[in-house]
């Protein structure tokens, strides 16, 4: 049973080892390589700051809150392991503000001690007048990528540094299994609409102080396009860009005025932080994840597809639901191929 | 009295913010720092600087709060500006659990922190030992660099700094006209104040960066205080013990008891041992007393004592000191102006 999976960012690394920390042991003969043209730390996930927090609704979308809220779930549970500094994983609390009430976002059981914030909170950041204070988790995947390449790697998971140009390429070298996990680009290896570059810019700076996470939110213009300040195990992420439809992957030093002085507005110590670096990159936005199942006819044979791309802005926050769902989708492709027996029905 | 000379005696956290109120409560004084040590080498930048008051039992408790209040305020403007970065403060938010339910589940600051509650369920699932907790959020006050901030505007106002160990303050009545005593656990020795004694504690610094939030155990011995460079991981309370040597096998205790909180910080690096005596008693000494010798009078104004809650009462105590001082001047030339009748 051969499976490739072609992306080595967040969805793409923790699906493989989702899928291979399920069935390796029930399928020996499973064969798995992941194809990529770019590894950490080039990849889309490496220039997030690594914040668990959805959007503010989820549109209904439900499937994606449970993969969100399972997400959280998982690394709060590594949280006390000896792996987690490793992972590049830590709690973090931290601040969204608004300049109007809002509703409660769906994510705000999942995260620990939210709450709306008091009027002498609202003090520190003025122009904002509501807000909520919670406790989540800050996943560094230019930390959390090598862990998972180091524990693929142990379980004699191939690496290939390639770009793949099609599924039939795959097929034809007698892959039975390809999981698409291309991200922003999945559209060169099917053309899809409905997925379109949300492009972001950051400013990383040195800022240590900064103890908590604080996002603005406008309403009217959408998710990202205010000033939000992200403190890392090492820098401080800045940002509040997002540009639906822009390929850009360069940055722009109008973006970076924009990001600048927004973010010393919102907190003026910033004006002393270091730049250390700048970086721009692409989410791979849609109108909902697409995770799922396709059948491919090749030649006699049936190839099967697993796509899981479409994360947008909160790959991170969702990766492992996601990574769960595909595993899931891939035991009914083996047992389908009667690789592994049905579940028993209870009699 | 055209500019009363006033000698302040200790440049900790106390003896720093006492003369920077002295200079903004009475522009006329002239103030002069006088000290055996200064920063690094304080009891103050021994503690970590977190803004969660110690109570003392000698004091009122709307005593104790105004202090905390005050000084609360006074951080929290300081933050809210450029200059926090290099005055060392900043907030930090963070969770105290208990084993057992405290008597007081409100503590009397529990209005001046923000946004103060008691922990949910999900919450204390991470402290499993633990039944009861609060979360807040508070400012710290890392030192050195406040320390720093402090020296540095007290040099822009004119304020003179001398090392200098002073075994009397009857020393300085020839210099000055009003001693501001602030000097913490000095003092038992200064002034000979048995009822001052040295709570020691022992603390490590270490590189852990990815920590953000401070946990600490009700009972005040363990605890994880996040600073801009390092966490402070503590502690020890040895009433009565002087030493500040460094106890290899109480870093090891304090090390372990803080990795069963944050099993995460078996990953820190460059670990700083420090010891702090903290000058503690039942409250805090903010008094005035005129001192006579052979038809000499001097001024004294006491502001030591603090215990382990010196941060956390700092500005408040020095402004009060200040006021104390104000009082001196007026008695001063309430008297020379009697004298020249």
């Amino acid at each position: 049973m051969r499976v490739a999976v072609i992306g080595a960012g967040v969805i793409g690394l923790s699906t493989a080892l989702r899928i291979h920390e399920q069935y390796h042991s029930l399928v020996p003969s499973l064969e798995m390589k992941i194809y990529a043209d770019r590894y950490t730390p080039h990849t889309t996930s490496d220039g997030a700051a690594g914040l668990w927090q959805p959007y503010l609704s989820d549109h209904g979308n439900l499937q994606e809150t449970l993969w969100n809220k399972e997400t959280f779930d998982y690394l709060l549970g590594h949280l006390g392991s000896p792996a987690a500094k490793e992972m590049g994983l830590f709690l973090i609390s931290g601040y969204n503000l608004f300049t109007q009430p809002v509703p409660d976002p769906p994510w705000k059981n999942i995260v620990l001690g939210f709450r709306k914030l008091t009027p002498k909170e609202l003090e520190l950041f003025p122009g904002y007048s509501y807000g909520w204070f919670n406790t989540a988790l800050m996943l560094e995947c230019r930390r959390y990528l090598p862990w998972l390449t180091k524990r693929l790697t142990q379980r004699g998971v191939k690496f290939f540094h390639k770009k793949v140009g099609s599924f039939q390429e795959m097929f034809a070298q007698g892959v039975d299994v390809v999981i698409n996990c291309t991200g922003v680009r999945a559209g060169e290896l099917q053309p899809d609409p409905e997925l379109q570059p949300g492009r972001g810019q950051v400013i990383k700076v040195l800022a240590p102080w900064v103890k908590h996470f604080i996002i603005t939110h406008d309403i009217k213009s959408g998710i990202y396009t205010s000033p939000y300040v992200i403190p890392g195990s090492e820098f401080t992420v800045l940002g509040g860009i997002y540009q639906h439809g822009n390929w850009n992957e360069e940055n722009s030093a109008q973006d970076h005025k924009t990001i600048w002085e927004s973010c010393c507005r919102l907190l003026p110590a910033l004006q002393e932080a270091k730049i250390v670096e700048e970086w721009s990159g692409l989410r791979p936005a849609r109108p909902c994840v697409r995770l799922e199942r396709e059948s491919i006819h090749h030649g006699h044979f049936q190839a099967e597809v697993i796509h899981n791309y479409g994360h947008g802005g909160f790959g991170i926050t969702i990766h492992w639901g996601c990574a769960m769902a595909a595993a899931r989708l891939f035991g009914t492709i083996l047992q389908e191929k009667k690789l592994i027996s049905p579940p028993q029905t209870r009699l | 009295m055209a500019a009363p000379k006033v000698a302040v005696v200790g440049a900790g956290v106390i003896g720093l913010s006492t003369a920077l109120c002295i200079t903004e409560t009475c522009p006329s004084c002239s103030v002069t720092i006088l000290s055996e040590q200064f920063s690094p080498n304080t009891t103050s930048d021994v503690a970590a600087g977190m803004l969660i008051p110690h109570t003392y039992p000698g004091t009122p408790t709307h005593v104790q709060k105004q202090w905390f209040k005050e000084t609360f305020t006074y951080l929290f403007a300081i933050n809210n500006s450029p200059e926090a970065p290099e005055a060392g403060i900043h907030l930090v938010s963070g969770w105290q659990v208990f084993k057992n339910t405290p008597k007081e589940e409100l503590p009397f600051w529990s209005d001046v922190v923000l946004g103060f509650r008691t922990m949910s369920e999900a919450e204390l699932q991470k402290f499993p030992q633990h039944r009861f907790g609060q979360a807040f959020t508070t400012l710290k006050c890392d030192c050195p660099p406040y320390l720093l901030w402090l020296e540095k505007r007290l040099k822009a106002s004119g304020v003179q700094m001398y090392t200098r160990k002073v075994a009397d303050l009857w020393e300085l009545h020839r210099e000055y006209h009003i001693v501001v005593n602030c000097a913490g656990i000095g003092a038992h020795q200064l002034v000979g104040d048995e009822k001052l004694f040295p709570v020691r504690g022992q603390v490590l610094k270490v590189h852990a960066p990815w920590v953000k939030n401070f946990i600490r155990d009700g009972d005040g011995l363990t605890y994880i205080y996040p600073g801009i460079h390092r966490v402070t991981l503590g502690g020890t309370r040895e009433k009565e013990n002087w030493s500040l040597t460094p106890d290899s096998s109480t870093t090891k205790d304090i090390f372990d008891r803080c990795c069963s909180f944050e099993p995460s910080l078996q990953g820190a690096q460059d670990i700083k041992v420090k010891v702090g005596l903290r000058p503690s008693r039942q409250c805090v000494r903010l008094q005035r007393e005129v001192w006579s010798q052979g038809g000499v009078k001097l001024p004294v104004v006491h502001n030591y004592g603090h215990g382990a809650g010196g941060f956390s009462v700092h500005r408040g105590t020095a402004k009060e000191a200040a006021r104390l001082v104000g009082e001196c001047i007026a008695a001063l030339q309430g008297s020379s102006s009697k004298a020249k009748l």
